[in-house]
């Protein structure tokens, strides 16, 4: 029994026409999904900031509004790297301990070498360190996640080894100048933030090889056809977030005045989530630079939020904790209605 | 026939010889510019072999390659793609989360001041995209697209770059009727613009409808080249199959089927993802039924969905009389079915556990006798071992080294092991002889029929027409998700199988 | 379609282990049990105070909590997952005995503790299973969380332990080996039976070989690993009862980036993160070669500090070789 052969059909016209109707309410569906996608984690922080301005006291004030911002830019700094690292499909675990070493690096040499040199310093350990990370995940192929877990472990060490378990207390009061300073009545590591956020937003989005991170992240055969060479991509991103933990070293630095070997433990933590949060998903392919901003925002409030509180510091163990689980969960959720659509296309 | 004398791409006594198989065997293939060739055969004929060296991927033992009347040798696809070849191949080579423009431009991307310029990105896209009458918004998320653009998008980016040469390979896999026309029609529209076409596929309605030229491959030769004009589908299939269809082997499936008992597997109107037909069937015990169909078939989704590893689209499987929900592989094969799947290496072995440990996972066990059901015991599992291997004539040192050291045909008799160790009745083989040399085939086929005469129900689905042949006493066939045949006794002849795979209007002979 | 031909012959060859080869074999099976040998031979020749007693059971004392730990870290990457949550895990298991001691008797305080570990593990499992998040980094969400809950219960401070019967019972010794030591041995072998010699851990090691093949066989996936991560928590809250009996208190912070040692010992001892495999030999080996390679440094008055940076490096070596052998060889061999 043979079945019937099926008549090509043959209103091409009508054919075209509902294609394009189709097309575009496709079309609108997917802008409408990005949009989402991209600023959804405007309303978390509205919620949030509507919470705060409520329950808190001296919520609105324009201290603890620049608090808020400082703290923020210097997550979102670190952020930015991450963000980059993450659509790679690759992840770092180790900005914590390298803040704490550049940190310690920039305060040592701005006693001893100047001003200039001593920040120079802590952005080049920084970068080495990115340099050390990306050699072994992209040339001997170790998994990212355990090779920093490792580096982490090494930096640490290296960081308590060289301030011998104390704190070096930087002398140079026109270096702790720099991230009091204010700009137009910005304070400066809001600026230095804004202007990585730009220049990594352009990056990532606009330069090819921001589109080549991508690519590499969300379908590496596709990058290897295209002619794209993994391992350096690979190599230039960890470089990239060292940087970025180099700068964020230095502004802390500079803020706080004196630096020891546990500074930024458990940072790492906070990095991912406010990446994870901020829309950038972990299974590679994209980042959204702007959405770990307003992510870190968000985290800082919290934290100021439950410091004017009174709250207690661990508290916030908690909330990141659950806000990160939360962020996974839509992530996870995200990634496998996708998945089951292309089945049914 | 238009033939210059000047042509693209001149492939001249290419052999290609793998340890033990000869692949391709002192085969031409001459490309001309304006010129669509398409490149027909079966599995195994050797078509992707030629591919992957005009591609650059692999080098030819013997013979050589002229591109433009100079000689050329590729050692890498940029080395190919730099000579003026470009390749779609079967999967695409798309990011989903970037944009259709940047996709087409990903590696080459135009760029002003190391910036990437949209602007003109997207106008040389859309311009590409009008230059082939295509419809594509440049600023899309190439996720987002269906398959069919996806497919287009590819094809584009393949026009991206200069080529002189394209090469599709099995390039309406994935499409369906509207979207299949608008490929075609690309094609037309290249080729009128002096590009040399090497279009591959195993479907004869396409070749006829748009090549100029056919070139059929045997068993790594080539063993004709027609004017598509003057050649038929009938004359193509003869041409493909080659030999004299031999005598069938006796179907031991035939007296074995128990013709009374109520069928073990039965799909009622089920619709599987990617297949267009609902699918009917029911298999009674000690039958082995053929499911036939090449690449984009559906034939590999159907069987999925039979085992619940796709979920289905509708309809209703019924194992031994009873419906039951198939969503995952574990209900399946607690309602007493097994499945071995097409990619014995992803899904089949388990790569670091050892022989004995890959025949005995799935074995049925006695449920709930204390702890001799948490442990299991090495002299009674040492036996079952010995007597499978005895049985399946497992070729292995010991049931302790790894699978991994086995060849291709010893673990899949040690998964045909693990299937009969798990007492289900109804056995779904996909693709069983792949990648095994012909002695193990034999006996593969030897051990199907046996497991047949003990009353299980069997589902074989294969692209290879020979083997359906030899095993199954009916079958259906598939193609581009449709339900093209369905077989029965002495009409399950290779010729019928092979006409129904490669084309919708196939007639069947008895 | 070309029909891949291995020479099987070699590999048969190998094996069977055939003569002359023998010694070799050994000792590239075994070459940690002997750089550990060598290494105690080395240092009780140089090192005077290695030998004595007490530095020899403060040595089995340390590699016991990392040790346990690691015991059900290496089930869970045999099974292809990881758990980062184990300082947290320890953190409330320690405060949990410490704040209900005295109130019950000691054999109610430790088996709450291990009860809310296996709790813990079973919400890991839970959230990697069901809610489908990578287990690395939801077990780092976890590790916050549980952090949070311990610092909480406490309000950062130390808990002190002052149950006599408790104290004596965590730190008696059976023949002058430390209870804990011995504990984590019985806990090694247990652990070598579950994952080699019962179905369970052969599903195990065939869902991380093979999620998908494992799935297509028909194995229990999600109750295998949430049992997995159970059993972990189970070992962990055995560790924390013991470190909790050597501080005689328990707070937050008492094993902070223990995740670090446990994995870094699974990994140098031989496990393979890919999975499919895991040796509780070699995960015993590990934790006795990063104790004598702490005590050593300790002994030869080293910055104590170097200890992060020797774990971490040691643990990085041990990854690139690793890799760099899996890239050169073309069968996942052992």
């Amino acid at each position: 029994m043979i079945a019937n052969q099926i008549t090509a059909s043959s209103a091409d016209a009508l054919l075209k026409s509902s294609r394009q109707t189709q097309a575009a309410r496709e079309a609108k569906a997917a802008r409408q999904g990005t949009l989402v996608e991209r600023f959804g984690i405007l309303l978390p922080c509205v919620v949030v900031a509507a919470f705060g301005v409520i329950l808190v006291p001296n919520f609105l004030s324009p201290s603890n509004i620049a608090n808020i911002l400082v703290n923020a830019s210097l997550m979102a700094i670190i952020g930015f790297g991450m963000t980059l690292v993450i659509a790679l499909r690759g992840f770092d675990l180790s900005v914590g301990s390298t803040m704490a070493l550049t940190a310690c690096v920039t305060a040592m040499m701005v006693g001893t070498a100047g001003l200039w040199l001593g920040m120079a310093a802590g952005i080049v350990v920084g970068a080495a360190v990115g340099l050390f990370n990306g050699l072994i995940i992209a040339y001997i192929k170790v998994p990212a996640f355990v090779a920093t877990l490792g580096t982490m472990a090494i930096i640490r060490g290296v960081a308590l080894l060289i301030t011998g378990g104390g704190s070096i207390l930087i002398g140079d009061p026109s270096f702790g100048a720099i991230a009091l300073s204010r700009v137009f009545g910005i304070p400066s590591p809001v600026i230095i933030a804004l202007v990585l956020l730009a220049v990594l937003y352009l990056v990532l989005e606009r330069t090819p090889f921001g589109r080549h991170v991508c690519a590499v992240g969300g379908r590496p055969e596709a990058a290897i056809d295209s002619g794209i060479d993994v391992k350096q991509v690979t190599l230039k991103s960890f470089v990239i977030v060292g940087v970025c933990v180099g700068v964020a070293g230095v502004i802390t630095a500079s803020q706080l005045g004196f630096v020891d070997g546990t500074l930024g433990m458990g940072l790492e933590l906070q990095i991912i989530a406010i990446t994870v949060l901020g829309g950038t998903s972990l299974s590679g392919g994209s980042g959204n630079t702007v959405g770990t901003f307003i992510a870190a925002v968000l985290l800082a409030t919290i934290s100021s939020g439950l410091n004017l509180l009174n709250i207690p510091a661990f508290y916030q163990y908690l909330a990141v904790g659950f806000l990160l689980l939360f962020a996974l969960s839509l992530d996870s959720l995200r990634v496998r209605s996708q998945r089951r659509a292309l089945l049914w296309a | 026939m238009i033939e210059n004398s000047h042509p693209a791409l001149q492939a001249k006594a290419i052999t290609r010889i793998y340890p033990g198989v000869t692949a391709l065997n002192g085969v031409d293939m001459t490309l001309y510019p304006g010129h669509v060739t398409a490149l027909v055969g079966e599995n195994g004929a050797g078509k992707s072999t030629l591919i992957r060296i005009i591609g650059g991927l692999e080098s030819p033992t013997s013979g050589s390659l002229s591109i433009g009347g100079e000689q050329v040798s590729f050692s890498s696809a940029h080395d190919s793609q730099t000579a003026g070849i470009s390749v779609v191949s079967q999967e695409f080579r798309l990011v989903p989360q970037l944009s259709v423009a940047e996709n087409i431009f990903l590696g080459h991307e135009i760029t002003v001041g190391g910036i990437i310029n949209r602007r003109q990105s997207r106008k040389r896209a859309r311009d590409l995209f009008e230059e082939l009458d295509l419809d594509l918004d440049p600023d899309r998320r190439v996720g987002s697209l269906t398959v069919g653009d996806q497919q287009l998008v590819e094809i584009t980016r393949a026009l991206s770059r200069e080529f002189t040469v394209l090469i599709m390979d099995e390039p309406s896999a994935a499409l369906n009727g509207a979207e299949l026309d608008r490929l075609l029609d690309l094609v037309r529209r290249l080729r009128d613009r002096g590009k040399a076409i090497l279009y591959v596929s195993h479907r004869l309605d396409e070749v006829f409808a748009v090549s100029d030229a056919v070139t059929v491959f045997r068993d790594g030769e080539r063993v004709a080249h027609l004017d598509t004009a003057h050649t038929s589908e009938p004359e193509l299939v003869e041409l493909m199959l080659g030999r004299v269809l031999e005598a069938r082997m006796p179907q031991t499936g035939i007296t074995n089927t128990h013709f009374d008992a109520m069928p073990l597997l039965e799909a009622d109107d089920l619709a599987c993802v990617h297949v267009s037909d609902p699918i009917n069937l029911a298999i009674r015990p000690g039958e082995i039924f053929g499911l036939a169909g090449l690449v984009g078939s559906g034939r590999s989704e159907v069987m999925r969905t039979l085992f619940g590893v796709l979920p289905a689209r509708g309809g209703r499987i019924r194992v031994e009389g009873k419906e039951i929900r198939l969503d995952s592989p574990a209900k399946a094969i607690g309602a007493g079915m097994f499945m071995l799947s097409e990619d014995r290496k992803g899904d089949g072995i388990l790569p670091h556990l050892s022989v004995l440990e890959n025949l005995l996972i799935s074995e049925k066990r006695r449920e709930g006798t204390g702890r001799q059901s948490w442990v299991p015991v090495p002299k009674h599992e040492e036996g079952t071992y010995a007597r499978l291997r005895g049985e399946l004539r497992i070729r292995a040192d010991s049931g302790l080294q790894l699978i991994g050291n086995l060849s291709g045909g010893n673990q899949q008799k040690v998964l045909f092991g693990r299937a009969v160790l798990s007492g289900c009745r109804v056995l779904l083989l996909n693709e069983p002889t792949r990648g095994v040399d012909v002695g193990a085939k034999v006996e593969i086929y030897q051990l199907i029929e046996k497991l047949a005469a003990s009353g299980v129900a069997v589902l074989v689905s294969s692209s290879e027409a020979p083997e359906l042949v030899t095993l199954a006493r009916r079958c259906l066939v598939l193609y581009a998700g449709r339900v093209t045949a369905e077989l029965e006794g002495n009409e399950v002849t290779e010729a019928n199988i092979v006409a129904a795979c490669v084309a919708q209007s196939a007639k069947a002979v008895a | 379609m070309v029909d891949e031909r291995k020479s099987r012959t070699a590999k048969a060859d190998f094996a069977s282990g055939s003569e002359g080869h023998v010694m070799k074999d050994l000792i590239g099976r075994y070459y940690l049990q002997v750089i550990l040998l060598v290494a105690v031979a080395l240092l009780a020749v140089a090192v005077p105070n290695f030998r004595s007693l007490s530095n020899i059971q403060n040595t089995l004392l340390q590699a016991s909590f990392a040790g346990l730990v690691a015991c059900g870290m290496t089930l869970l990457i045999a099974g292809g997952v990881f758990d980062l949550s184990v300082a947290g895990i320890i953190a409330v298991c320690g405060v949990a005995v410490a704040e209900i001691l005295p109130t019950t008797t000691t054999g109610v305080a430790i088996g709450a503790a291990l009860l809310i570990g296996m709790a813990l593990g079973a919400l890991n499992g839970f959230i990697v299973t069901k809610i489908r998040i990578p287990a690395f980094i939801a077990t780092l969400a976890t590790l916050n969380i549980y952090l949070g809950v311990a610092f909480i219960w406490t309000q950062a401070q130390v808990v002190p332990i002052v149950s006599t019967n408790f104290l004596e019972l965590g730190n008696s010794s059976i023949l002058s080996i430390p209870l804990a030591f011995v504990v984590f041995v019985a806990v090694c072998v247990l652990s070598h039976l579950l994952l080699h010699r019962t179905y369970f851990g052969r599903s195990l090691r065939a869902i991380g070989s093979s999620e998908q093949a494992a799935s297509m066989a028909g194995l229990p996936v999600v109750r295998v690993k949430i049992l997995t991560f159970v059993v972990t928590g189970l070992f962990t809250g055995i560790a924390a009862v013991a470190l909790s009996a050597l501080l005689s208190s328990a707070n937050g912070t008492m094993a902070t980036g223990i995740e670090l040692n446990a994995i870094a010992i699974a990994v140098v001892g031989g496990t393979a993160l890919r999975g499919g495999q895991g040796t509780l030999l070699g995960t015993f080996t590990g934790a006795l070669v990063f104790a004598v390679l702490n005590n050593a440094l300790n002994l030869l008055r080293v910055d104590p500090y170097w200890q992060y940076v020797s774990v971490g490096l040691v643990l990085v070596i041990a990854l690139a070789i690793g890799a760099a052998r899996k890239t050169a060889s073309v069968r996942g061999a052992e």
